[in-house]
């Protein structure tokens, strides 16, 4: 062999599915295809994309393989939600006598159940004009997912999307509706202090992405909302993990998730005045028979509006505890709290704006109204079509002006102090050394 | 200007975008500006305010024989008009008055915040004060858009290089990061000049992404970054905790990112007690 075919086959050693020979011929290539003016100095950067530019493709494939397969998975079981799972064939043997074991059929979601879901994509519709905005693919998913989970549970009797919950690993997109049966372990366990009804009208339903199954949160607990109302946290993303920070809250984020919907709508869900009427004994809040929307430059004020969310006291209770007094009496605590079915929305913490702004006059404007305490708060309303709708999109926490300090932990304990029970003095005795002592070591 | 200005895709995955009547007028708006100095335009976000709120975009200016990283310059307009004008201010900070954690925007970019000082001269007693300009809202919307935008200019890494004149130009062959690197925080860097280090200009040879430009790590403490995939792993979003309403979207495999600030500008100092 010559020099020339020694060094050629070396320059030719297949390293990692390329040699240095092609290498070279590519940037060569690339230098007189290209022409840069500063060829020398900029040899380098030319000879780096050029290797750049091969490596990428084998990366990017391997990825998609991957990728292909989790879309398919993912597709399938999307499918689920319109297409019954098809009977999987028996495929028969060469031998023709005897049927492979078919893999297990997969159970069938529920039948699909459409006419407890409200109208959203009107819905839908009205939150664009406050700017809170869905992929129409992805709305779509959702009432196909929540059609579904009507058909799971005949008891639910409306669904509707309540808005999404933005956190540090995971969201959640939130469905509020009425009736659905509890689940297991969602009863009052003895010992702790019942759910109110009043506080729990609505259930919630939570999943992390559109097309993708439900979890029912529990009812909602008074001890939940007074601890969340003094936490500020991201949410994870994962039902089960704890809620960190001080005071520590009774439960996982599961029941956080609903204390923070409970306070959301305490002071966002409103709707425009005579919309529920409160029954004549004053027990029960119901859509009233007889309603007119008003116009949409009268819904920007809003003392047009009332908020109907479950209202807490400061025992983070609906309703007023009553107890006895050590002279028997009756107590209602907290003092002067009562029940409130709907009270006026308070108008400092509403921006109201008629949408569209450039054609104020049109017949189906909306007037939408963005909270101020809850960033991603809205409340949209139209006159043309007389529909109302609240929608949150946020992570889950109020506009403060101040500084976030958690709680100081509680007083001590005052020591007992009575005098009725007295510890025995302490006995002193003189230690030094005495004749009895001696006397004992001599024994 | 194109469409490409405004995708609506970030604003799908954010959860809130433009109404349709905000997203028809700016589009109209930017068709108008004179962008003949400029690389690209792109909407940059929205800010909130108590009678209109602002729509701010920002543009990439052409590189220059002489610069190393490109600039980048600002435009405004409020809801009540659409009349984009650019976003400057004498002011290099927020005046030390105005309070970060209760401010809150009117709408109106004239407003004064802080009144102008006029100037003394000296006399026997006291020195002489320079005049000072009046401190206005625009000033202020100037100043949060710089602090935010610096906090959280997120590009994919290899989405810039440096060209061979050592200036940092957009990468033409930018394929996307792969799927697992899409993933990763550390495959994202802050598309600014660097707080400190030597200018691209000065150093030899071969410079890799990172040389160049910082990680958005920089600008969070840990943990202040959120990556979520979807469950198909197409889209990958990032969103800030530091400034709530920042969001960042890639699609792995492709060249396409974008990002979307939609909030009232305030930063989370309470960021501490929330992770």
């Amino acid at each position: 062999m010559t020099d020339f075919e020694v060094a050629k086959a070396f320059l030719l050693k297949d390293q990692d599915g390329s040699n240095l020979f092609d290498h070279v011929a590519d940037v060569l290539l690339k230098v007189i295809s290209e022409r840069p003016e500063n060829a020398l100095q900029v040899f380098e950067q030319l000879s780096a994309s050029v290797k750049a530019g091969k490596l990428s493709g084998g990366v990017a494939n391997e990825a998609t393989q991957a990728q292909r397969e989790l879309i398919m998975a993912h597709s399938k079981q999307l499918s689920k939600l319109y297409r019954d799972p098809e009977a999987p064939e028996a495929v028969e043997d060469d031998e023709g006598d005897e049927a492979k074991e078919a893999p297990e059929p997969e159970e069938p979601l529920p039948a699909p159940r459409a006419d407890v879901l409200i109208d959203m994509d009107k819905e839908f519709a009205a939150w664009r004009a406050a700017g809170v905005h869905m992929a129409p693919q992805d709305s779509f998913k959702l009432q196909m997912s929540l059609a579904r989970l009507a058909g799971a549970d005949d008891s639910i009797q409306t669904l509707r999307l309540w808005g999404k919950l933005l956190g540090r690993e995971g969201d959640y997109f939130v469905a509020e509706g009425t009736g659905g049966a509890a689940e297991e372990g969602d009863e009052d366990e003895e010992g702790v202090e019942p759910a109110e009804p009043e506080a729990n009208k609505h259930t919630y339903w939570v999943c992390s992405y559109p097309g993708g199954p439900w979890t029912r949160l529990g009812s909602l607990r008074p001890e939940a909302v007074l601890c969340a109302r003094q936490i500020k946290r991201f949410l994870t993303g994962n039902l089960d993990a704890s809620v960190l920070g001080y005071p520590a809250f009774p439960g996982t984020e599961r029941a956080y998730v609903r204390a923070i919907i409970a306070l959301i709508n305490e002071e966002c869900a409103i709707a425009p005045k005579g919309y529920f009427a409160v029954s004549e004994d004053g027990d029960a809040v119901d859509v009233a028979e007889e309603f007119t929307m008003p116009a949409v430059a009268d819904l920007l004020d809003a003392s047009a509006w009332e908020a109907y969310g479950p209202a807490f006291s400061s025992l983070g209770r609906v309703r007023p505890v009553e107890t006895e007094d050590a002279e028997g009496n009756t107590v209602s605590q907290p003092e002067g709290w009562e029940l409130q079915w709907v009270r006026d929305a308070l108008a400092e913490k509403w921006t109201a704006r008629a949408y569209p702004r450039t054609l104020p006059d049109l017949k189906h404007a909306h007037a939408v109204l963005r909270s101020e305490a809850w960033p991603g708060a809205f409340a949209i309303a139209s006159a043309a079509s007389g529909a109302w709708s609240n929608v949150y999109v946020g992570y889950g926490f109020a506009r403060a002006d101040t500084l976030y300090t958690p709680p100081m932990p509680p007083a001590l304990q005052k020591e007992y102090g009575g005098a009725q029970f007295k510890e025995q003095d302490d006995v002193i005795e003189d230690p030094t050394l005495g004749q009895d002592n001696n006397e004992e070591e001599d024994a | 200007m194109s469409s490409s200005a405004l995708d609506a895709r970030v604003g799908a995955l954010a959860g809130r975008w433009l109404t349709p009547e905000e997203e028809t007028l700016l589009s109209n708006e930017l068709s108008v500006l004179d962008t003949s100095d400029l690389d690209n335009i792109t909407f940059w976000g929205k800010i909130d305010g108590n009678d209109a709120d602002y729509l701010i975009v920002v543009g990439q200016d052409k590189l220059k024989e002489e610069d190393d990283y490109p600039d980048q310059s600002f435009w405004f307009c409020s809801t009540t008009d659409f009349k984009l004008r650019p976003l400057t201010t004498t002011w290099a900070t927020r005046h030390p008055e105005v309070n970060a954690t209760t401010m809150r925007f009117t709408g109106d970019a004239a407003t004064e915040l802080v009144a102008a000082v006029e100037a003394t001269e000296d006399d026997e007693e006291t020195k002489g004060t320079a005049a000072v300009d009046a401190f206005t809202e625009k000033d202020l919307l100037a100043c949060v858009v710089k602090d935010i935008h610096g906090a959280t200019a997120v590009v994919p890494r290899g989405a810039f290089v440096v060209d061979p004149l050592h200036r940092v130009a957009k990468n033409v062959n930018f394929t996307g990061l792969s799927v697992a690197e899409a993933q990763d925080v550390s495959s994202y860097l802050l598309f600014r000049k660097p707080s400190e280090g030597a200018a691209v200009r000065d150093i030899d040879g071969l410079l890799k992404p990172e040389c160049f430009l910082e990680p958005i790590s920089a600008t969070h403490p840990t943990g202040a970054w959120s990556v979520q995939a979807d469950p198909c792993q197409t889209t990958v979003v990032i969103k800030s905790l530091v400034y709530p309403g920042f969001s960042f979207y890639h699609e792995p495999g492709t060249a396409r990112f974008g990002s979307l600030y939609m909030g009232d500008g305030r930063k989370n100092e309470d960021l501490a007690f929330m992770i």
